[in-house]
């Protein structure tokens, strides 16, 4: 393996981030487990042409995902982001609230996204990269990243801000009740 | 400062309403084997050593080895793991490509099958036994088929028989289509409708590719009614109560019992049933919460032991799942403040300081809420008109609004 560094070596930080990036470019559900577990296994077959040289594993196995994806067949009818809620049983029932209104918001707001500002949101928010791992993965210049960015997070705010008033409530307070009501 | 207006504020946003990733998924990937091979998947056969000699001996005799070798194998996740042809060990099988096909796509059916001829001209009808009592009818207009073709009814289909349903009266049906090159055919150019009679009032009509994870379909008002644009598919309910569900692809239908679904009907993965999370499918229906007020809205002052000011404003709501609910009192123009100390949800008093001008309430159990707000100070007048605002927003982000009146 060139570098003789092994991309996989620490799979439990990489898969949730390659999930939740799956998750924002096709639905949360069955597809995007499909694909994260496909591209791992990809990702398994291939991690001996890794080069550490060309970016971070992370940035490496997303761009499986992102091959993965387009063999899906990217251009039948995308569905919706579907945002789950695995909240913890101990979770705060306020929190619970918080949780469900924020996702049904953020929801709307990145399926009114074109597909260019959707997988974005996927690599940045999704993944977690950097711009100069998104710079990477898309060709440009790490400086044409961060506009990009910039003008994403622009747009991202001022289509949040139009959403409906107890969205945005319920994301900035918490109440502390009771967990069993 | 607007709330909006910072990057850290969206990194928050995102960090809350972040996919969360299924559960067991990472244990799931973490463990497939890593040992490096020229020829990875033979390397698998032989380090995962649970493959015994008839196994491979079955591999080789549809080609799978070869298949293999070519990487050509899809990976399929935890709940088609159900249908796997090797044990979990393995860490990847054959994935079908349709409910009712074999791992070369080509129709795998039982022996109750029934088959019948159609062609674009002519209606296609059958009707065929579930083997509980009731029988599944099937029926697609002319020009719901491009070609003649051959329509399978599978009352039993292969895919589900390893898979153990709760309830005792679940109906399930494989339907599929080839074309006369023995082609399959996935979609469809109408509608077609699938009759399974009636049902219990705890079972939903669903749909699933694979034979084990179920998704809950969308209700139609009727026969003509435009369907999901996102899944093509839904259901209604005839005059005699039967379940019609309404498709434009074809894989394996049913109607269960609510606790073998896996996914809701917006597509989001349900919690384990009876666990009381929030989408426990026990406690979640199709469509948006049904709300009521229970009982009338009452009025009154504190007792004064409590040392509280303003007034309490009593009342109960029904709500038949589970909901985020959002409560607020309103004069003609505004939401009055409630005071959180004081305020009553189920019994259960607020000790917290501060004043909120609308209550958010996760609803998880279902049933009668109980609460008592207390708005503080003089914001109610005695004689004046107010309204209590109730909204919900359930599962799948379906909303109900309702406005509660009273007088102060």
């Amino acid at each position: 393996m060139r570098g003789h560094r092994d991309p996989l070596a620490d799979p439990k930080p990489l898969i949730p981030r390659l999930y939740r990036y799956c998750a924002y470019m096709l639905g949360d559900g069955a597809d995007a487990e499909d694909v994260a577990s496909e591209t791992w296994e990809r990702a398994l077959r291939y991690r001996s042409s890794y080069d550490p040289r060309k970016g971070a594993p992370l940035t490496w196995l997303i761009a499986i995902a992102a091959g993965c994806i387009r063999d899906r067949n990217a251009a039948t009818a995308r569905r919706p982001l579907v945002l789950t809620g695995d909240a913890e049983e101990r979770a705060d029932a306020g929190d619970l609230a918080e949780e469900a209104a924020l996702r049904v918001t953020v929801q709307k707001v990145v399926d009114g996204l074109g597909e260019r500002e959707r997988e974005l949101v996927a690599l940045r928010y999704g993944a977690g990269l950097t711009a100069r791992q998104i710079g990477e993965l898309l060709g440009l210049r790490t400086n044409a990243a961060e506009v990009a960015l910039h003008r994403l997070n622009a747009r991202l705010r001022e289509a949040l801000a139009a959403e409906d008033p107890p969205a945005g409530s319920a994301a900035r307070k918490g109440l502390d009740l009771v967990t069993d009501i | 400062m607007s709330f909006w207006n910072k990057d850290r504020d969206l990194e928050r946003i995102f960090a809350k309403a972040a996919p969360q990733t299924p559960e067991g998924l990472v244990e799931r990937l973490a463990s497939r084997p890593r040992t490096r091979s020229s020829r990875p998947a033979l390397r698998r056969l032989a380090v995962a050593g649970a493959v015994s000699a008839l196994l491979a001996a079955a591999l080789a005799s549809v080609g799978g080895i070869s298949y293999a070798a070519n990487f050509a194998i899809d990976v399929v996740t935890g709940h088609q793991a159900r249908n796997a042809l090797f044990g979990s060990e393995m860490g990847m099988t054959l994935k079908q490509h349709t409910a009712a096909t074999d791992e070369y796509g080509n129709p795998d059916h039982s022996d109750q099958t029934q088959t019948v001829q159609s062609s674009p001209t002519q209606q296609t009808n059958a009707q065929v036994p579930l083997g509980n009592g009731t029988d599944v009818k099937i029926t697609a207009p002319a020009g719901t088929f491009t070609d003649a073709v051959v329509v399978y009814v599978d009352p039993n289909p292969p895919t589900t028989q390893g898979v153990h349903f709760s309830g005792t009266d679940n109906k399930v049906v494989a339907i599929s289509v080839s074309d006369q090159t023995g082609q399959p055919v996935h979609t469809l150019e109408k509608p077609m409708d699938i009759d399974l009679g009636a049902k219990g009032d705890d079972y939903v009509p669903s749909i699933s590719e694979d034979g084990s994870a179920f998704r809950a379909l969308k209700k139609v008002d009727g026969p003509d009614s435009a369907l999901d644009p996102k899944h093509h598919d839904g259901y209604y309910i005839s005059a005699d109560n039967h379940v019609h569900i309404l498709t434009l692809h074809l894989t394996i239908f049913a109607v269960l019992y609510k606790a073998n679904l896996s996914i809701s009907e917006s597509g989001r993965t349900l919690k384990q049933p009876g666990s009381g999370q929030f989408g426990d499918p026990t406690l979640i229906h199709s469509g948006a919460a049904n709300m009521k007020r229970v009982g009338n809205v009452k009025v009154f002052r504190f007792n004064k032991k409590t040392g509280w000011s303003g007034r309490a404003v009593r009342f109960t709501f029904f709500v038949d799942e589970q909901v985020a609910a959002y409560v607020s009192v309103w004069d003609g123009k505004k939401k009055l403040p409630i005071a959180l100390r004081g305020t009553q949800i189920r019994g259960t008093t607020l000790l917290k300081k501060g004043t909120e001008k609308t209550l958010h309430i996760p609803v998880l159990r279902l049933g009668n809420l109980p609460l008592r707000l207390r708005i503080p100070g003089t914001h109610l007048g005695a004689g004046k008109h107010y309204r209590i605002r109730v909204a919900t927003l359930d599962y799948d982000g379906n909303r109900t609004v309702q406005f509660i009146p009273f007088t102060g």
